[in-house]
């Protein structure tokens, strides 16, 4: 049995990314995230909602020059969920390669 | 916990995944990596607030207030804002000795001009920081070498 197990949250490949951009950051707007995983609105909503339901992202709400902005980051448990699962992720492709 | 697929991912798979997640993580070093012009300007007002101190000119203070208020703007507009101190081990290893360093060579300025009437000692204190800060930050700010999974 292996010692870290795969997060069936963070595996989607849209929410991998999104904390993988979000890992070395204090936190990103929701337009950059937008930009660069290169999705709608709404299926980015979804996955950063699923991501905060799981206590891994927090999302934050302000005013820039009178338009509203959206910051999102990586909770302390959303940055160890991610370790885990990337160390997960190395697991499987090390014992392959020690087969 | 229900049975899920990633419980029986492939090695090609994991493999594609690790290969994504370190590319995400490309992006957000890239996308937050500071600019020279940004790197320039910080270490200019660190520098000038020295100097300026060390002279005991009141203007130090304004150009602190400056930069504190022009931060949160340029944060906004950029987007993006990268975590600086990665780990207590980094905070205590190099963020405090670091501070440490500005905080002397700062008072050394204050030192050299209140006290022996040396006119180049706040500029040369100033000029230091400036240099220094610049050096640090274009060299070892955000590098590639961190983005690794």
């Amino acid at each position: 049995m292996s010692e870290t197990t795969l997060n069936p949250i963070i595996h989607a490949p849209n929410r991998l990314q999104i904390c993988a951009i979000l890992k070395p950051l204090e936190e990103a707007e929701f337009k950059v995230l937008r930009e660069e995983l290169g999705v709608s609105d709404s299926v980015l909503s979804k996955h950063v909602s699923q991501l905060a339901d799981a206590g891994y992202a927090k999302v934050r709400k302000g005013i820039t020059a009178s338009r509203p902005r959206t910051w999102v980051k990586l909770t302390a448990k959303g940055h160890r969920a991610f370790d885990t699962h990337i160390a997960a992720l190395q697991q499987i492709v090390s014992r392959a390669q020690v087969e | 916990m229900a049975h899920d697929e990633t419980q029986t991912l492939s090695t090609h798979n994991a493999q594609q995944s690790l290969e994504s997640a370190q590319a995400g993580l490309q992006v957000g070093l890239r996308r937050g990596t500071s600019s020279r012009w940004f790197s320039a300007a910080v270490s200019i007002w660190a520098g000038s607030i020295t100097t300026l101190m060390g002279f005991d000119h009141p203007l130090w203070f304004l150009i602190l207030l400056a930069g504190a208020i022009a931060l949160p703007f340029y944060k906004e507009h950029k987007g993006i804002w990268v975590q600086e101190v990665h780990s207590a081990r980094q905070f205590w290893l190099v963020i405090i000795p670091g501070a440490l360093a500005v905080c002397a060579i700062g008072f050394s300025g204050i030192v050299g001009w209140h006290i022996y009437t040396q006119l180049w000692a706040p500029i040369a204190a100033g000029t230091l920081i400036t240099v220094s800060l610049f050096w640090a930050m274009t060299k070892f700010g955000h590098s590639e070498s961190r983005a690794t999974v």
